[in-house]
């Protein structure tokens, strides 16, 4: 493994088992999420997966992070100690290296405890890995709500008392506590209004500076992607369709199915008509 | 109120409680709907659109309660009326409901009984307001059903809506909501949860269903991009008070509220940027001070203060 | 949500009890219970007589009337009831009991009476309500033995209400525990303990709790039959808990706060105790509360058929088996008094459970 890359996937694939069900359910089948998927992610990089329900992307990121398991494949990380096959570590190997890989998830409401203060959440990650260090941890947490834009007096606060875009930078600080080096956002900004997805993007940006962070930045928001990613991959019923450069693959799509989708943008402009592609028309393999 | 206004709302007051207070949602609007046209209400969470457009067919519930205001209407060859006086449970407001009116929802999962088939919930739109039988009915639906561009419609009638995907439910609750030629069709985020490339099937065919039948159309929607496509006139919305409104061109090209200039600019075009220029305030709850709309050149509406309104719109 | 300073600042429990709050009856219920319970810690300072005491002047007597104005027309501050005169109709050998203005009985609050024992701990002499020695006051009635009703009642809560509580509270560890166990592990282990439930369900419970009870061994002292009993009707009790605790575990599992707390590396046991357990008390503790009138009456139930507790333990279902005659209703429909305060503790226990459920559910509201 090159140290350039930070992941490398390499013939990631997930199934599920189809059960009939009986007084002792029996497996009739499989079904396939994720299909032999495989792709690299440069250190200090952003990388899109873009790709619409149904497309795996979030079974995938999901198996990276063994929060699903994988059926088959390989995952590399290049870890602070070194590369690990991710797939090949058990739970409790796992354990050390949380630390460096997180997530921030779609939904505002559910990601966080309604019924933990905010200070505790964020706190969390430190309490699990760092519980001796407990007296710094307050002072930890207020510098990191700094940093995500909040006021210190956020912290005895609940959930409830927060909007959308709120919560989801106390789940950025949550994330970002520990100073991982991957952050997986799982369509982090879809379930946000246009004005404060700009704002969360931003802060977003800013940090992946500051602290030298690698996303991989999972959306069904193509714009959104063309504007955040370097590099993307689009999905199409679990398997990857198309990758390369944003601009390539906005400017010049190879499959049909990345035609389509890109077909399918209203402009923002009044005058520029929407005309999508027939998808009875096209081979979408 | 002109014959080219087919329903105006005049301070419209709905509040909302809860265990602590009570909030106004929807904070003394004024709004007009120009007959044969889709008008877009645009606005993000908390901005009102929702609830204005509950309130036009009465389905606001407690905790929810309007205030003040009326809403009237205008339909073809019958007198205006005020749809807020229509008692609960009168004939007159069932008449309006599906009949003169319809509404089109979001969910298309949670908006379709899942225990009955397609055909028996278009039927029972259909015989709520027509006195026909059963075989007429059905054959209107299924009529219906091919319009909307549901294939094999006689025996997909028979199917449940389990047996249908999300683009397709939606289509046939657009099918639902035209069986019984409304002049008003409401639509409530009717693409938001529908994935992109389905969207752009709906949205076509929307726009080819009003090219065809003389209908007006009320667009709710947080996606601008979505109103470039759909829309002619455009009010922009923020808790609970219309900001701006003018035609479609005049607010995507030419915004004057800083509001919808900041939504406008948020925006990820189609160019990779450094940097969105957001809305430097971290939430909706932007205050732009309580200005009444201004009427302005190109017969447009702007809530702000005359000093600020550059002088070239200006009356 | 509202930009209301206090609104932001508060928990989930306190924006739980200003919902609450809003249910009056439910309020109401709260408090009848906790009325009701209070009488029933101290019953032996509210009860004016023990038990199992006989008035040997008062056999099936009915209840005695409060006056306040004696047959002279004089108003009393206190007030008072007069004596029994009994005189047994020669036709019918039916008992009638007439009021006797000669005998005269002052009601004193606080005042001594009967010695008892509280709680077994220590003597005591003082009661809420009594008469002066030799007198007696029967405010519902008496029963075959002379025995004051309105004392047994009070006694009977005591029994009644306390194996309510301990019984849930068993049901409640057995459901929370072997349900939460099913819902978080999954698989096989919750294939096996559904199975298992379902069979404990299938069986009849009145049957089963009859045919347990009769092989509660003679012997044993009324405690140990107490204990039993509770045993007996948590036994089948757990299994509608334990469903509803391993649906909520089902689908807490997947919501993202605990998925996110799985990725930060926390251990199994952190998720139930801090994510999972919080999220469903509310839940558990309404459910909890409807179960209580379940077991009270359950208890009623096997005691009136006589395979419950038996004399000389009291409890409401001990008194009802007095009153399983017809009997009963024509001639000292008194007896059946126990009756109306179970009725009252149920619908109590049932208002009271729904205030909570509906305070509880944090989306009851319209959300536009």
């Amino acid at each position: 493994m090159t140290t350039r890359n930070l992941l490398e996937v390499t013939n990631l694939s997930v199934k599920f088992p189809l059960l009939k069900r009986g007084l002792l359910s029996k497996q009739v089948g499989e079904f396939t999420a994720v299909d032999q998927v495989s792709f690299e992610v440069q250190r200090g990089s952003v990388l899109g997966i873009v790709g619409e329900s149904g497309s795996g992307k979030t079974t995938l990121v999901r198996a990276i992070l063994r929060a699903i398991e994988p059926s088959s494949g390989s995952v590399l990380f290049q870890g602070n100690d070194g590369a690990v096959d991710l797939c090949q570590l058990t739970h409790k190997q796992l354990m050390p290296l949380r630390t460096q890989m997180q997530m921030i998830f779609q939904d505002p409401f559910a990601s966080l405890n309604p019924r933990m203060k905010v200070a505790d959440i964020i706190a969390e990650p430190l309490v699990i890995h760092h519980p001796e260090q407990h007296l710094q941890h307050r002072q930890q947490v207020i510098k990191m709500l700094e940093r995500v834009g909040l006021e210190a007096d956020s912290l005895h606060r609940f959930p409830h008392a927060f909007s959308g875009g709120q919560r989801q930078r106390i789940g950025i600080a949550r994330a970002l506590i520990l100073n991982p080096s991957l952050v997986i956002c799982d369509e982090a900004v879809s379930a946000l209004d246009v004005s404060v997805q700009a704002q969360v993007l931003n802060l977003l940006a800013d940090l992946q500076e500051e602290m030298n962070l690698t996303y991989i930045f999972v959306a069904h928001d193509l714009n959104v992607v063309h504007h955040f990613c370097e590099r993307a991959l689009v999905m199409y019923r679990g398997a990857v369709v198309e990758s390369g450069p944003v601009d390539q693959i906005f400017t010049s799509p190879q499959h049909d199915y990345t035609k389509l989708l890109l077909s399918a943008i209203p402009s923002l402009d009044p005058d520029i008509k929407l005309a999508p592609l027939d998808r009875n028309s096209l081979d979408l393999g | 109120m002109s014959t080219s206004t087919i329903l105006s709302i005049r301070n419209l007051s709905i509040s909302f409680k809860n265990e602590i207070s009570e909030q106004l949602a929807v904070n003394n609007i004024n709004l007009d709907m120009k007959r044969s046209q889709t008008t877009a209400i645009v606005g993000e969470s908390g901005s009102g659109k929702s609830v204005t457009a509950y309130a036009m067919m009465q389905l606001i519930q407690p905790p929810g309660k309007i205030t003040s205001g009326e809403i009237i209407f205008s339909p073809a060859q019958q007198d205006s009326f005020d749809i807020l006086q229509l008692n609960d449970n009168s004939p007159a407001l069932y008449d309006l409901r599906g009949g003169l009116m319809s509404m089109i929802f979001q969910e298309p999962m949670t908006a379709l009984s899942p225990v009955h088939t397609i055909g028996n919930q278009i039927m029972e739109a259909i015989l709520t307001h027509q006195a026909i039988q059963k075989k007429a009915a059905f054959d209107l639906a299924a009529a219906m059903l091919e319009r909307v561009g549901i294939q094999n419609s006689r025996e997909r009638m028979l199917q449940y809506p389990f047996e249908f995907s999300g683009g397709m439910r939606q289509r046939v609750m657009i099918a639902m909501a035209l069986v019984c030629q409304p002049q008003i069709l409401i639509c409530d985020e009717p693409t938001t949860a529908l994935d992109v490339t389905i969207q752009a099937e709906i949205l076509a065919l929307l726009k080819e269903l009003k090219a065809t039948i003389d209908i007006s159309v009320l667009f709710i929607t947080h996606d601008l991009a979505v109103v470039a496509q759909i829309a002619d006139q455009v009010i922009v919305m923020n808790q609970g008070r219309i900001l701006e409104t003018g035609s479609v061109r005049q607010i995507l090209n030419d915004p004057i509220h800083p509001y919808s200039q900041g939504l406008i600019a948020a925006v990820p075009g189609m160019k990779r940027q450094p940097r969105l220029d957001a809305i430097s305030n971290d939430s909706t709850r932007h205050n732009y001070g309580v200005h009444p709309l201004i009427a302005i050149k190109g017969d447009r509406e702007v809530a702000l203060p005359m000093p600020l309104i550059p002088a070239e719109y200006q009356l | 949500m509202s930009d209301h300073p206090l609104y932001e600042d508060l928990s989930t429990r306190r924006l739980t009890w200003l919902r609450f709050k809003r249910h009056k009856l439910a309020l109401m219920s709260g408090g009848f219970l906790i009325f009701i319970y209070l009488i029933a810690i101290f019953c032996e300072f509210f009860a004016p007589y023990e038990p199992n005491w006989r008035n040997p002047k008062a056999i099936f007597a009915p209840p005695q009337e409060f006056h306040f104005f004696e047959a002279n027309g004089n108003f009393q501050f206190r007030p008072f009831v007069y004596g029994y005169t009994l005189r047994i109709n020669p036709e019918t050998w039916v008992r009638e009991y007439t009021e006797d203005t000669s005998q005269k009985h002052p009601i004193y609050f606080f005042s001594k009476g009967q010695k008892y024992q509280f709680w077994n701990l220590f003597t005591a002499r003082h009661h809420f309500i009594t008469t002066a020695k030799g007198q007696y006051l029967h405010i519902f009635g008496t029963d075959k033995l002379g025995r004051d009703i309105f004392s047994r009642i009070v006694y009977g809560a005591r029994i009644s209400l306390s194996l309510g509580l301990i019984g849930v509270v068993l049901t409640l560890v057995l459901g929370v525990l072997i349900g939460g166990l099913a819902g978080y592990l999954g698989g096989r282990t919750d294939n096996l303990i559904q199975r298992l439930i379902e069979v404990l369900q299938s069986i009849p419970t009145l049957p089963l709790w009859m045919a347990l009870s009769a092989a509660v061994p003679v012997h044993w002292s009324p405690l140990g039959v107490y204990f039993s009993i509770i045993v007996i009707l948590s036994f089948i009790q757990w299994t509608g808990l334990a469903r509803v605790v391993r649906g909520r575990f089902l689908a807490l599992r997947e919501e993202d706060f605990v998925i996110a707390a799985r990725l930060l590396g926390a251990s199994q046991l952190r998720i139930i105790t801090r994510h999972l357990l919080p999220s469903f008390m509310s839940h558990i503790i309404t459910t909890a509360t409807l179960a209580i009138p379940g077991m009270i009456l359950a208890e009623t139930a096997l005691s009136f058929l006589g395979v419950g507790l038996r004399a000389p333990v009291v409890s409401w279902g001990v008194l009802l088996q007095q009153a399983q005659n017809f009997q009963v209703i024509v001639l000292t429909p008194w007896l059946l008094i126990p009756g109306i305060f179970v009725i009252l503790v149920v619908i109590a226990f049932n208002l009271l459970g729904d205030g909570l459920r509906d305070a509880a559910d944090p989306y009851g509201g319209h959300q536009l």
